[in-house]
Formats: C-alpha cells, structure tokens, sequence
C-alpha cells in the first residue's frame, strides 16, 4: 500500500512537474530578477541620480504645490517619500484631475523639485510584473495561467517530499559525474536546502490572488452582486470610509502640524505617504501612512485627518485582524519589501536556487528517458526529443533573452517613442531565436553553443554599460554606487557561471568521447545525456 | 569588526551543519578520512552541539534584526550555508573541519563585541 | 514513463493489448479530470463550510477558509492519484462534495451566522 501510494506520487510529481516545468522556470527567474526591481530600473534609467533623501515637511509643501498647479480638482493626491530602497526618489501621483492627463505619476528630484527626467524603459517593473501577468496575455487569462501552474508547483512540492525517500539521510550529498544519479542528487539538494523558500513562494503567490482563484467562497456568504463583493471587501478590509466631494471649496490644512504628529507617533523616516482626498473641497481628508515594509507583516498604520480643520479623526492599526495578519504576512513574505541588503541577497539566492531545481528536475526527466531509449536501440521518440530542445532554449535560451532585454534598453536610440516596448519585444524575438537554435543544432552543441552566448551576452553588460553611460564599474565602485556596482557585478558573475557550465560540458565531452575510443563504457556519463 | 557581527548568523550554522554532516558515515569519510567511526556517545555530543549552534544562529539572527526579519533571514541563512557546505564536501572536503572550528570560534567572539 | 505507469502498462506493453493501454489512458484522464475539476468543488464546498467555523466575524472567517481552500486542494489532488482505481477517486470525491455543499448550503442560507 505504501508503497503503490509512493509510486502514484512519484508518477504525479513527474508529470506536474514537466507539463509546466518551462513555466515555472520562467516565473521563477522573472520573480528573482524582481527581488531586485527597483535596482534594475535604475540601471535601467543611468540618467538618473543616485538615491535620495528629503525633508519630509520641505517636499510635502513643494509636491502640494506642484500638484496644485498640475493636477486641481483631482480626486486623490499622493505624495510618496523616498524612505528606503523601494522608492529611491520622491514620488506624486494623482487622479481625476481636471487637467490632462487626468491621472498621473511623476518622480521628483529633491534637488530641484522638478519631475525626473529619464529615457522610456519598461525597467525592472516589467520584469517583475511579468512573474504574473505573462505580459503578452490578457490580464484574467494570465492569471489563470499562473495561478494554476503556482498549484502544480504546490504539488510538485508536496509530493516531491512523499516521494523523496533519505531527506535527512541525503541532506548533504552530491554525486556528481554519476549520470541520472547526479541529476536526482542535485534536484534533491537545492529543493531541500530551499524548501521553506519554495513553500512560502508557492504558497502564498496563491494566496496573493485568492480573490481570483477562489471568489466564490466570498460569494457563498456575500453573494455575487457588486455590492456584496463591495461588502466583503469593507468588513474584511476595515479602512476609511470613502467620501464623495460636497462641492463647496473650503482651503486645504497645512501639512506641517499633521506631519509633526505623524512623525512623533512613528519616529523619524517612518512617515511613507500622504493622500489627500478631495483636495479644496469641504469633504477633504488626509491620511497618513507608515511604512509598508517595516516587517513581515505588510500592512501600513494610518492616520485620518479633517482636510480642512486639521482634526485626527480615526486611526487605522496595522493590525486589525488574525484572518488579514496572515495574509498580509504571506503577502508580505512573498515580495519582501522588507528585506535589507543581506535579506535581499538571500532571498535572490534562494530564487536562484528553485529555478535551478525546476530546470534540474526538467533536465532530470530527458536524462532518464535518453539512457532508457539508448539502452533500447537508438530509439529517439519525439516528445523526448521536443522536451531536451525546450530545456536548452528555455534554461539557458531565456536567461540569454533577458540579457537582450537589457542590451536593448542601452542600444536602442533613447529618441524612439516605443522604445520601451522594443525593449519586452527584442527580449522575447531572441528567446524565440534560441529556441529555434536549440531546436536544429545537435544536442550536446546546442547546449555548449548556448552557454557561450549566455556568458558573453552577460560578461560585456557591464562593458556596454561604461560604453552607454558614465557610470562604469570603476566609477560606481569608487563612489560607493552599489546599484550599479551590484549590477555590473552580478552580470560578470552570471557570465562567469555561464561560461564555466561551457566549459564543464566540453571538458566532460572531451572526456567521455576519449573514454569511448579506449575501453567500450557501458555506464553512460551525466553530461552526455543532456 | 562589524563585519563578524553580521556574519555570526552564518557561520554559526555553517559550524552546526558542519558538524552534523560530520556524524553522518558517507561524510566523515570525505571530511575526516583518519577517523575510523564515532562512539555513540560522541556522536550523540556532536550532534547536539550541532543543533545547539543553529539554535545559536537563530538567536544571533534574531539578535541582528529583530523577531519578524529575523526568522525570515534565519531560513535563508541555513539555505545559503548548507548549499555552500553541499559543493565544499563534494568538490573541497579538506577544509571543512578547520573551517568549521574557526567558524565556531570567531563567531562565539562576536558575540561578545 | 516511471514507476506508477509501470505498475499498470507493463503487461499491456508486453502483450500490445491496445485494449488495456487505452484504459490506462483512459483511466490518467479521468483522474486528471477529477482532480482538476473536482479537487476545485470540494476545496470550494470545504472552504465555505470552513468559513462559518474559523474565529473573527464572517468575513475574517472567509478570508481565513480562502487561505486554506488551497491545501484542501492540494489534500484532494493527491487523494485522486493515490486511490487505487479512478473510480473510487471520483467516488471519495464525490461523497464529501455532497455531505459538504448540504451543509454549505444549509450555512450560507442564514444557518448560524
């Protein structure tokens, strides 16, 4: 019985895991390029200043007034500080203007109260975004698409523990140049050491979207109508009621004394936001906000103001109920907004480390059903082969694509109005371009081929950059500019590993073909079967 | 200095996983070759001060930045250290024990800087 | 294919029964169906009924049976690939979906809360 349970696991854990392996590998390497999102966007925009820091009274007043001149009558003002490393510069955004455009955002240089000027870029957002929305794909359908490949993963996981026999026993073990054996060692060892990882991303990515995929347990008890949804919504959520405009103009409150307020009850740099509703209107109201990312738990603390007496009116608490902690903990978990420098880096690490478990576990399966054609007469069926092509072009061919991605944000002309959207195209054309290499060129070639241009493509992006912008390695290394240092850096390294995979393949060729010419070895070596 | 501060988390576990690998027979062969097998109870002993070194781990990362952070960085701590100690016992196993005694020490010292 | 299809395809591929292959296949589909399709209604049903029941008003109980409607998922899938036949994977399926959604509906049609 155990053991017919172990092998009905083992059966599903292989197929969840193939049919959308290249999936959750993409998702996988998009969600890890968004622990650094920001910090790619910067890259991204070289025009831009290195990050910085405001009086929040100072900008407060100077971002009222810009939004007075470009934005009256607007519904909603937004005035965001830059107070850690998610939001380098400050921020206004509006909403229902009477001027054009009605809605808006723009990023403000302290320096000079002026908006920011950069060239077009989709930057590091867009990356981040695509872990999601898929980008080509309408927005619902993208999110069924993931939502159900995020639940496959869920399995994948859960029955990958049933089914992997010594967790304890094989903690530490690695076997390399041992064919099949290597690879189900080394997909066993980065799960493992990831799997608190693995099982916080999986699980709360579904939770994130759980209005999504399961509206219904709501509409049993709310019903299916707007109003009921609204309902939910409001119970569920508690926050300041919404308030319509009366009409009447009456004078907006100076900020200063709500802000003094704020400041005192957060301490210094914790004040994230102000909103303003209804601006110049007798119905105004002005919240301020503490950081989101303080912890864990994502959840900012409000204060709600009169806008025109400057009167508190209600505090919202971070904290308002068990059932939203913890979704606002697993929210909080999966995008890390929290995470300092030394976080950030590990969760990068760990994100790196699961997709190469989905690529391990993708490799693993071709291994296996190579050696078993080989041991039963050259046989090459066709889905064996469909699956070692779509391995080649989507582990190394997409990571080749995302170098493109960032080559054509510094080679396409910064005077071409879609630019931004070349960048997303040129990135997907030349995973398409990879994917058709790997489709014709022989096996083992294909691979090595594909590495040498992944390690190139991503050893000259710190040398395009000093061609492309002024701050090059050296410059951003001497001035303590760790965006672009860190950049620079992890674009070498990544080229650095590409290039030692190359060469792990040729030498590991070299070797088994040598092997072949002196003594007929039936043992089939790892690589070969790749 | 600091910079042992901050890395206490780390090789605090590195030292704990160390030596847990160490009582397992497939590793002590490649760690410590000359040992020939472990009495029950010094196994036992090195097991414990295994655990009791990612206990500490733990501590320090809840020490450096607080409950809620501090969890989160524990389980990437224990991640990144046990892949580093995976390719060392695989491709580098001579150094493991020196590294996981020195390890022990500097990061017992920093914890009183 | 691996070790479940062996169980069942290995004879079929010994003697080429085109009969039996096809009701493996046959069999696959309908699991992946059940899975799919009615792993969903009772992490739905299951998932309402857990709402009436978890702490806080009505809709903190939502938002709770909402965050684990998924690992009722998941417990159902793998109850679809671990029954012995697919017949009674629809049926273990089945009977909690009925016994569940009565209650669901009993529940949300002003039963307790």
């Amino acid at each position: 019985m155990k053991s017919f349970f172990r092998q009905s696991m083992a059966w599903l854990h292989t197929w969840v895991g193939l049919v959308f392996g290249w999936l959750l590998f993409f998702i996988f390497i998009t969600g890890t390029a968004g622990f650094f999102d920001t910090e790619i966007d910067r890259w991204m925009q070289p025009e831009l200043p290195m990050a910085q820091t405001v009086d929040v009274y100072d900008f407060a007043d100077q971002a009222r007034e810009r939004l007075e001149v470009i934005a009256p009558g607007a519904s909603r003002w937004q005035i965001w500080f830059p107070i850690d490393r998610n939001r380098p510069y400050p921020e206004i955004f509006w909403q229902g203007a009477d001027s054009d455009p009605a809605r808006g955002r723009e990023q403000i240089d302290a320096r000079t109260a002026e908006p920011l000027v950069a060239r077009e870029t989709g930057g590091g957002q867009l990356l981040y975004q695509m872990h999601w929305r898929l980008h080509y794909l309408p927005t619902r359908m993208a999110y069924w698409i993931v939502g159900v490949g995020t639940f496959l993963m869920l399995l994948g996981l859960i029955t990958g523990i049933i089914v992997h026999k010594k967790i304890f026993a094989d903690f530490f073990t690695f076997r390399p140049m041992k064919g099949q054996r290597s690879w189900l060692d080394a997909h066993n060892v980065v799960s493992v050491v990831t799997l608190p990882f693995q099982l916080m991303i999986t699980y709360s990515g579904l939770v994130l979207m759980m209005f999504t995929y399961m509206p219904l347990v709501a509409a049993a008890y709310y019903g299916t109508s707007a109003e009921g949804r609204q309902q939910f919504i409001s119970e569920a959520f508690p926050a300041r009621e919404v308030l319509e405009a009366k009409g009447v103009a009456a004078p907006l409150v100076p900020f200063s004394h709500l802000i003094e307020q704020a400041v005192e009850r957060w301490g210094e740099g914790e004040l994230s936001y102000v909103e303003i509703h209804h601006p110049g209107d007798a119905a105004a109201r002005i919240i301020l906000g503490s950081n989101l990312a303080e912890g864990p738990l994502r959840s900012t603390e409000q204060l709600v103001f009169d806008g025109v007496s400057g009167d508190l009116i209600a505090e919202i608490p971070r904290l308002t109920s068990g059932a939203k902690a913890s979704r606002d903990v697993l929210y909080g978990l999966h995008e890390g907004l929290f995470a300092g420098s030394v976080l950030r880096w590990l969760y990068f690490f760990s994100g790196l480390l699961g997709s190469v478990m989905v690529a391990s576990g993708l490799i693993l399966w071709a291994v296996k059903r190579r050696q078993r054609a080989e041991k039963q007469g050259n046989q090459n069926p066709f889905g064996l082969r469909l699956v070692e092509r779509l391995n080649i072009g989507t582990i190394v061919g997409f990571p080749v694509a995302m170098a493109a991605y960032f080559w054509a944000n510094r080679l396409l002309p910064t005077s071409f109005t879609a630019r931004a959207e070349w960048e997303v195209h040129l990135m997907f054309l030349v995973w398409g371009v990879m994917l058709i290499h790997a489709a014709t060129r022989p096996r083992l070639r294909a691979w090595i081929e594909q590495c040498w241009i992944a390690a190139f493509a991503f050893l000259l992006l710190p040398v395009l950059n000093a061609l492309t912008s002024s701050r090059h390695l050296v410059q951003s290394l001497r001035t303590n500019d760790w965006v672009f240092a860190g950049f620079d850096l992890t674009m070498f390294a990544l080229g650095i590993g590409f290039a030692l995979m190359a060469l792990v393949l040729i030498t590991h060729n070299l070797a088994k073909r040598e092997r072949e010419q002196s003594v007929h070895n039936p043992s089939a070596a790892s690589l070969e079967a790749l | 200095m600091k910079v042992f501060v901050e890395l206490s988390p780390f090789l605090f576990a590195y030292a704990g996983f160390a030596l847990l690998s160490l009582i397992m027979d497939r590793h002590r062969r490649q760690l410590w070759p000359s040992i020939q097998g472990w009495q029950p109870r010094i196994a036992y002993a090195l097991r414990s001060l295994g655990g009791l070194l990612l206990i500490l781990s733990l501590w320090r990362c809840l020490h450096l930045w607080g409950v809620g952070i501090g969890l989160v960085a524990w389980f990437g701590v224990l991640t990144l250290v046990v892949f580093v100690l995976v390719m060392q016992i695989t491709y580098f196993p001579k150094p493991v024990v020196g590294l996981a005694i020195a390890a022990m020490m500097i990061s017992t010292v920093s914890v009183f800087i | 294919m691996n070790s479940y299809s062996k169980v069942k395809s290995r004879p079929t591929r010994q003697i080429q029964d085109d009969k039996k292959q096809k009701g493996y296949r046959l069999s696959v589909l309908s699991r992946v169906v059940a899975a799919a399709v009615g792993g969903y209604v009772l992490a739905l049903v299951a998932s309402i009924v857990l709402a009436a029941f978890m702490p806080g008003n009505r809709a903190e109980g939502v938002l709770w049976a909402m965050q684990l409607s998924f690992a009722v998922y998941t417990l159902a899938v793998i109850w679809v690939f671990a029954a012995r036949t697919a017949t009674r994977a629809w049926i273990g399926l089945f009977i909690p979906i009925v016994f569940l959604s009565i209650w669901a509906v009993w529940l949300t049609q002003g039963g307790v809360k």
